[in-house]
């Protein structure tokens, strides 16, 4: 047994020492607390984004019969209502768009997109939506506040509110995260509009289709490869996505942008504290001279 | 004793009334708002899930900037010339965030979960630091406001003991409040989407913070003038000169920031082509930040007690607006979606509230030491004792 290490650390501990340990300690705080929001995005990435659960919708497949819509509401209990946008009873719709002098059409599933970073993940202050590791964004909903800050931060304006309830709950899409077969909308569409498998070789199957019809879809691309900073619904269409309800966002994720700002904050509170202290010790000998002064320019 | 109650009530001015009732009859729309959930009483929705109630709390928590501004002045600055704003400015500052945190509460769909925030924590969210520094910070103001409400019981044995942690305090709420008066902007960095880009910045904590000081130096000016018509007293002239001072300071980086944001990111054309948007801008620029500039530059403004409240207003005014756009008029309507418009519950649950601000304020105006040391305003005007005038 080594005694010395004990003497030092038992009863040896001077003054100087003393205050070396509080120091590092207080800097191991502020770094532990810089880099835990890093910690925390990457504890949950899982499976290997390419392995991730993922669906393709091809508009130009789409037929608009809806019983992708039915076959949801059977399998997630939800109620019949008449409704033309996803709410508390509705996690999926296809709504067609028709250009305005008719000649252009398209039909458009609405639905979670499953964000490779979700906003509603990001903002959300109780951590009730997740992601989990193999891809579904999905709803603790015995932890959720009701704040709606997810339904604000939403790019694609999915999260629902159950309004109806005097203790409501957010709505929306889960994959079918438990469901073994995968999500209950792609196993009953009868076109084959509606895809489900694992998101890089999903990604592989719609360029093979752009690389066989150079002309038919939109910018050559798959929305949601990239977009957004990549989503686990991607979608293929013939008309401009804009049209169809699919915002412009660029590749970068929206909770990039956010996290550039939530990061600095433990060390914007370290750095004003420390300011204000100094500027404290400093101005302390001013005191009376201020006193007298009273002036203004 | 029962006639003593009796002479006090029939003391009080009539407003005292008036506020009562508001706050009876928005408390009970409150109650009722939480027993019938948010659907039956508020015009919220989907394509619109933050309304007034935010609208509010944003403009609340900047006005209360002036609490922790004028806290880093006195303690850590140590100006002490301006120590008799300290009161009435942190009391104004405590009834300032207590009405966020109800309003916040009934802005909650599940209000009866309100501590989870506490307990489930997402270290990466915007809002989950803003809740946090708002309950702590509320904690301090309480602390710093306590000295006035144990004045004049037993118990003021343990106000050195507090004020002997006076400082440490004042500068861990001088760092809480740099942090949720900026975060409340990083709120609005996700809804790039929907938010107008003269509004939407990546600068938008900068913004918040910075427009945070100048409205809450301009509501401790604005309240010096309006607790000399309800209590009679108020600070000397001098100080709130010496305040006015800052503003212009202020405001011009703020003014600088904002053009010189929209410049960079290409975005200066939209200030005259948005049409709505456009006016809405312009207004806050005009009446929020060069009208106060001006105002506030020139020594007779500030030595003028009207003249510095008029200012004052301008620059709350303005202030409110960018509060008020940034959550709710610069949010751009959804196709199809007609546009948010308060529901009259929210509205009443709203003045309820804010009339309790008031109804608090006169009361504890009233009965506790707060203005011990201002100035009695009918006095002369000789150069006034400045630090614990009575004692």
């Amino acid at each position: 047994m080594n005694n010395n290490s004990c003497q030092t650390c038992g009863t040896d501990v001077s003054r100087r020492d003393f205050l070396k340990i509080a120091g590092a300690s207080t800097c191991g705080i502020a770094v532990a607390a810089l880099t835990s929001g890093e910690a925390l995005a990457s504890s949950n990435e899982g499976l290997p984004l390419e392995e991730h659960k993922a669906m393709l919708y091809d508009s130009t497949v789409c037929i608009g019969c809806k019983q992708c819509e039915a076959a949801c509401k059977l399998d997630n209990n939800l109620a019949e209502e008449d409704v033309n946008d996803l709410s508390g009873n509705t996690f999926t719709i296809i709504k067609e768009y028709i250009s305005e002098d008719g000649t252009e059409s398209a039909f458009r599933k609405y639905q979670c997109m499953h964000c490779v970073e979700p906003s509603c993940v990001a903002s959300c202050p109780v951590a009730a939506l997740t992601k989990l590791g193999d891809g579904p964004v999905v709803y603790d909903e015995d932890v959720c506040i009701g704040c709606r800050y997810c339904m604000q931060a939403c790019p694609y304006g999915v999260p629902a509110y159950d309004w109806s309830q005097a203790y409501p709950l957010i709505r929306k899409c889960d994959l079918c995260y438990d469901r073994p077969e995968g999500p209950a909308c792609a196993e009953t569409c009868p076109k084959g509009a509606l895809i489900y498998g694992k998101r890089g070789e999903l990604i592989q199957m719609a360029k093979e289709r752009i690389a066989l019809n150079p002309d038919k879809y939109y910018e050559n691309r798959v929305f949601g490869e990239h977009d957004g900073g990549g989503t686990s619904f991607l979608i293929l269409a013939a008309v401009p996505f804009e049209k169809i309800g699919l915002p412009p966002l660029g590749n970068e994720s929206l909770p990039s942008h956010t996290h550039t700002a939530t990061s600095v904050v433990p060390g914007l509170f370290a750095g004003v504290a420390g300011l204000m202290s100094s500027i404290y010790i400093r101005t302390k000998d001013n005191e009376d001279d201020d006193l007298h002064e009273g002036g203004t320019t | 004793m029962q006639k003593k109650i009796i002479d006090e009530l029939r003391d009080m001015p009539k407003f005292v009334y008036v506020l009562a009732m508001l706050v009876a009859f928005g408390g009970a729309v409150g109650i009722y708002r939480l027993y019938a959930g948010l659907g039956a009483t508020t015009n919220l929705s989907k394509a619109y899930p933050w309304g007034i109630w935010i609208s509010f709390d944003l403009s609340t928590v900047a006005l209360s900037g002036g609490a922790f501004t004028l806290a880093a002045l006195v303690y850590v600055f140590h100006m002490h010339n301006l120590h008799a704003a300290v009161r009435p400015t942190v009391l104004a500052g405590l009834l300032g965030y207590t009405s966020v945190l109800i309003i916040l509460f009934m802005d909650l769909g599940r209000w009866d979960r309100a501590y989870h925030f506490l307990i489930y924590p997402n270290l990466n969210s915007a809002l989950f630091e803003v809740s946090w520094c708002i309950a702590l910070y509320s904690s301090i103001l309480v602390y710093e406001l306590s000295p006035v409400l144990l004045q004049n019981t037993k118990w003021k044995g343990a106000i050195p003991v507090l004020e002997k942690y006076t400082v440490p305090m004042v500068i861990a709420g001088v760092s809480l409040s740099t942090l949720h008066q900026s975060s409340l902007g990083t709120l609005f960095i996700v809804m790039s989407a929907r938010l107008h880009p003269l509004w939407h910045s990546m600068l938008l904590p900068i913004f918040f913070l910075i427009s945070s000081l100048a409205s809450g130096l301009a509501l401790i000016i604005a309240g010096a003038t309006v607790s000399r018509w309800v209590f009679k007293r108020s600070l000397p002239q001098k100080l709130i000169a010496k305040l006015g001072w800052f503003l212009p300071w202020i405001l011009g980086v703020y003014l600088v920031l904002k053009l010189g944001e929209l410049e960079v990111t290409d975005e200066l054309h939209y200030l005259f082509t948005s049409g709505k948007y456009s006016v809405l801008f312009i207004s806050e620029l005009v009446f929020g930040m060069i009208i106060p500039i001006i105002m506030f530059s020139r020594k007779e403004v500030r030595h003028s007690r009207n003249a510095s409240m008029i200012g004052a207003f301008f620059v709350m005014a303005g202030v409110v607006l960018n509060r008020f756009n940034a959550s709710w008029f610069a949010i751009q309507p959804l196709q199809g979606v007609e546009a948010y418009k308060p529901h009259w519950m929210e509205v009443a649950i709203l003045v309820g509230v804010a009339s309790g601000v008031f109804l608090a304020y006169t009361l504890i105006g009233r009965y506790f030491p707060l203005f011990d040391e201002t100035i009695k305003i009918d006095e002369p005007k000789h150069a006034p004792k400045l630090i614990a005038a009575t004692e």
